[in-house]
């Protein structure tokens, strides 16, 4: 037997399978470690972030809420990211069915327009903006984040729909109009509807990434417009408050929440 | 219906190139100056050079790494690993990238977390410089990125059949020579592609590189910004954008030429 | 070529040229039962099918031949020594995977060299190698092809020749012929045929499709539930089948209920003699082929029974009639076309056994 067993081989493999265990391990806790260090640090009392606390308690939550700074800048981001989500869906829905649904000449180009932002270094993008908007005099204005806001968040939301798009049959409809139903009707009552948990997963992602967005902020949102992580960058930037972990916990588990959400109602639809 | 969207994307997404572009060529001197004065520049010439290799290192972290996570989410059988190997995943995903560089900057400040453990453990004397360092770029840039990479490389690895494997074992491959004959080869596209994507959003980040950098290590982006906001010198910041925005085409479009459009465009859309 | 292929091997009796004996081999996944104590010896250069309907255990114990499960328990030896503890590049075997497994970005003629890289062959040797494989499954002019660029027949060539190139101990292929079309099958099966004729090499085959492993077949493993139902030549499995799952399954032959006391045998409120040592309740097999449907002249030996027509099926030169006889009873009988007089559906008909043409089983 041992005439077969090729020893070299097998010790390679031995090294190679605990070096890949490893890797994937390192990995896993690179992922997770500071997050969970982020959550378990906004239960600590201590008046400078350390680790571990010595005190718990929910003081920093009480603090977020009661300080009076964080208010502002958390009621505007949130002000930002709904009309950027709503603004996004307006752009994205369009575009997604002229690109999948439409004879249109150029169509995929489209397509391809709405999503290149995304591997397109924003710093460059946020330099060309900041030209554009001085142009049209939109520096520091709400309705100039929420534009730029929306180009940003468009790669991801037409991502979202059109994929959901390709899933639904044309048939679907064809089948529709054949029962009597107008194309109207039938586009409303079938596509429409199926494709509604995407709309929803969608607007959910224009959210989240207008809210988390810190870089055209700073940019093009002048001295006056301080999104949360605008505000959250520049208190990093210049003191730390430790109320910053309580409130990052906060956006986690709410992202995540939003996350899951949509997530559901994507897999529910594709079943 | 069309003709707003047509309207918007237009003004939006492609003008600003545009005008970044034309206004690089023609503000200031024109022509090539402000690209020279770009380089001329010593400050802006090293965080153009640290903007790229740190790029470069996150990129091949992110793919290793990346890969390891990805190929172990697609051959994962039990459900409950696999629903962890997402949380881990896509709990920094959505941190916000600010948060995220938030993180690192406690775990390496001076009086940080790894200091104040590594000197409980023993291992050091004296608490350790590492925030506003490159380490702490990269590790930043790298968690930011890391998910990225994932999802870019998920489409491939998932498709990836694992008979290929046995195929190779049952030829007379060890495990090692299997994945590296057979695996490695055909799952290259989906590492191209996410190593294409990985490093040209790298190039562009302002966040991390701040906060966790300072004013040691710039980036390019750091540079324009001061540009803009503190030179008000717009043209070569212009001129310097251009080069960021050249730098990510002529990648991706290397990357597009070498894996074909669907890996790229898999990647992209995850 | 001409001289090995009269060559007909002995398969069961005196010889004892084993090359892989399985001995008590066992394998669960959970709480299932996937093998259970599996003894089973494989004669040199025969072709041996595993036979059975899917979650049977035939893949199962094929991957566990190859080394890509392992067993819960029991024994694996090729050429007497143990190989369950081996890695499955150190076993000698080739494998022909369902779906081919070719390597995507290898040419032909690489994915055939890819055993012998591992096996360190000089690159002359290597070269003619695979030129002769090539040669073997006619693609010498496909040598350069990527495995996309080729038929399925053509694939499953390669797969062969990349399986055969290094001269395995034995080949083991599994349901290789399940992704191609019915002419192409027919077509592969011979060529298959002709491989194992012309190499001599030892094959374990695993299929869910009975006319393949009629037609391929040196000897067939029937599985069922873990367990071999039957093992032995397709002729002898066909005509006497040890059991009734045996006899469906191989044959689908019309299984019928009876009891024989004293060398008689009631079936159906008839009696006949038969010559058995059963005894008490049987089962009866009948394949539909012997099974006839007859005028008025009766043979007094028969079972004979009155039905009614319900489906003819034409399956070519034969045609397959059911019939719902009396007592609740359905039977499929098989007929040829040319030489029988038509039936029409619903029409009442007498349908005849005769004795000898009966499988009497305990089970």
């Amino acid at each position: 037997m041992s005439t077969y067993v090729n020893h070299p081989a097998r010790a390679l493999d031995r090294t190679t399978s605990i070096l890949g265990r490893l890797l994937l391990g390192f990995s896993l806790l690179f992922l997770l470690l500071p997050a969970i260090l982020i959550v378990v640090l906004s239960f600590g009392t201590d008046p400078r972030v350390r680790f571990p606390p010595e005190g718990w308690g929910l003081d920093r939550y009480v603090d977020v809420f009661t300080s009076g700074s964080w208010g502002g800048p958390l009621l505007l981001s949130l002000e930002v990211a709904l009309y950027a989500a709503v603004g996004t869906l307006v752009v994205a829905l369009p575009l997604v069915f002229a690109a999948n649904r439409s004879r249109l000449p150029g169509r995929s180009l489209l397509e391809g327009v709405a999503i290149a932002p995304v591997v397109i270094p924003i710093s460059a993008y946020a330099v060309g903006m900041y030209a554009v908007f001085a142009e049209l005099d939109l520096i520091g204005t709400q309705r100039g984040v929420v534009l730029a806001h929306i180009t940003h968040a468009l790669p991801l939301v037409v991502i979202v729909l059109s994929t959901s798009l390709e899933q639904i049959r044309t048939e679907l409809e064809l089948a529709a109009m054949t029962m009597g139903a107008t194309r109207l009707r039938a586009w409303g009552g079938i596509t429409l509807r199926l494709l509604l948990p995407a709309v929803v997963s969608g607007f959910l992602f224009g959210f989240i990434s207008s809210f988390d967005e810190a870089v055209l902020i700073t940019f093009l949102g002048g001295s006056g417009l301080v999104t949360l992580p605008k505000y959250i960058f520049d208190s990093v930037q210049y003191s730390v408050d430790p109320a910053i972990t309580a409130i990052a916990t906060l956006l986690m588990f709410a992202v995540t929440f939003l996350m899951l959400l949509s997530s559901t109602l994507r897999r529910k639809e594709g079943r | 219906m069309v003709a707003p969207v047509a309207v918007v994307g237009a003004l939006f997404i492609v003008y600003p190139l545009v005008k970044l572009t034309m206004d690089a060529f023609t503000q200031g001197d024109g022509g090539f100056s402000n690209f020279a004065a770009v380089f001329e520049s010593a400050a802006i010439r090293n965080s153009l050079v640290n903007t790229i290799v740190m790029s470069l290192v996150v990129t091949v972290l992110c793919v290793v790494m990346g890969a390891s996570i990805s190929w172990s989410i697609a051959r994962a059988r039990s459900a409950a690993f696999k629903a962890l190997l997402w949380a881990a995943l896509l709990l920094p995903f959505w941190m916000g990238v600010v948060v995220k560089a938030y993180a690192w900057s406690i775990i390496f400040a001076k009086n940080g977390i790894l200091n104040s453990v590594l000197d409980q453990a023993g291992v050091i004397d004296e608490p350790m410089t590492l925030l506003y360092t490159r380490l702490a770029v990269v590790v930043g840039m790298t968690y930011t990125m890391l998910p990225y990479a994932v999802l870019a490389m998920n489409p491939t690895m998932s498709r990836f059949e694992p008979e290929f494997l046995n195929s190779a074992r049952s030829l007379g491959s060890s495990r090692t020579a299997a994945m590296v004959r057979v695996w490695l080869p055909i799952v290259a596209p989906g590492l191209i592609a996410a190593a294409a994507i990985v490093f040209a959003i790298s190039i562009g980040f302002y966040v991390t590189p701040v906060l966790l950098g300072g004013a040691e290590t710039p980036f390019m982006a750091t540079m324009i910004g001061d540009d803009i906001f503190a030179f008000f010198n717009y043209p070569r910041a212009a001129a310097s954008s251009v080069l960021l925005l050249v730098l990510a085409l002529v990648v991706l479009g290397t990357a597009l030429k070498a894996v074909g459009s669907k890996a790229l465009k898999g990647g992209i859309a995850g | 070529m001409s001289t090995v292929m009269t060559a007909q091997r002995p398969i069961r009796g005196a010889t004892t040229d084993s090359v892989l004996e399985i001995r008590q081999l066992s394998k669960s996944f959970g709480d299932v039962e996937v093998l259970k104590a599996i003894d089973l010896t494989v004669q040199r250069g025969e072709f041996l099918t595993l036979l059975g309907p899917s979650g049977s255990g035939k893949t199962t114990l094929l991957r566990i031949i190859a080394g890509f499960e392992a067993a819960s328990g029991g024994q694996l030896l090729l050429d007497g020594t143990d190989i369950g503890v081996l890695e499955p590049s150190e076993r000698r075997l080739g494998m022909v995977f369902q779906n081919y497994a070719l390597f995507p970005h290898m040419t032909v003629a690489d994915n055939i060299a890819y055993g012998l890289k591992q096996r360190k062959y000089a690159r002359a040797r290597l070269r003619s190698r695979v030129d002769e494989m090539l040669q073997v499954v006619g693609l010498t002019q496909h040598a350069g092809k990527r495995p996309s660029q080729l038929s399925g027949g053509q694939q499953q060539r390669v797969a062969l020749a990349r399986a055969l190139a290094y001269e395995p101990e034995i080949l083991l292929m599994d349901e290789p012929l399940g992704a191609l079309d019915r002419s192409l099958r027919l077509q592969m099966e011979q060529e298959i045929k002709q491989v194992h004729r012309e190499t001599g090499t030892t094959v374990i085959y695993v299929t869910h499709d009975q006319e393949e492993a009629l037609v391929l077949s040196d000897r067939v493993a029937i599985m069922n539930h873990g367990v071999f139902a039957g093992l032995d030549t397709p002729m002898n499995l066909f005509t006497r089948p040890e059991n009734s799952f045996v006899a469906t399954f191989f044959s689908d032959s019309n299984i019928l209920d009876g009891t024989v006391s004293g060398g008689v045998l009631e079936l159906l409120g008839q009696r006949v003699p038969v010559d058995t040592t059963l005894a008490g309740p049987v089962k009866v097999a009948v394949r539909p082929a012997q099974v006839s449907i007859v005028g008025d002249g009766a043979s007094t030996e028969a079972v004979r029974l009155r039905g009614t027509v319900r489906e003819v099926d034409l399956l070519g030169e034969l045609e397959q009639v059911e019939v719902d006889c009396e007592g609740g009873h359905a039977l499929t009988v098989r007929r040829p076309v040319s030489s029988s007089p038509p039936v029409d559906l619903g029409s009442a008909v007498d349908v005849e056994i005769a004795p000898s043409r009966m499988t009497l089983m305990a089970d």
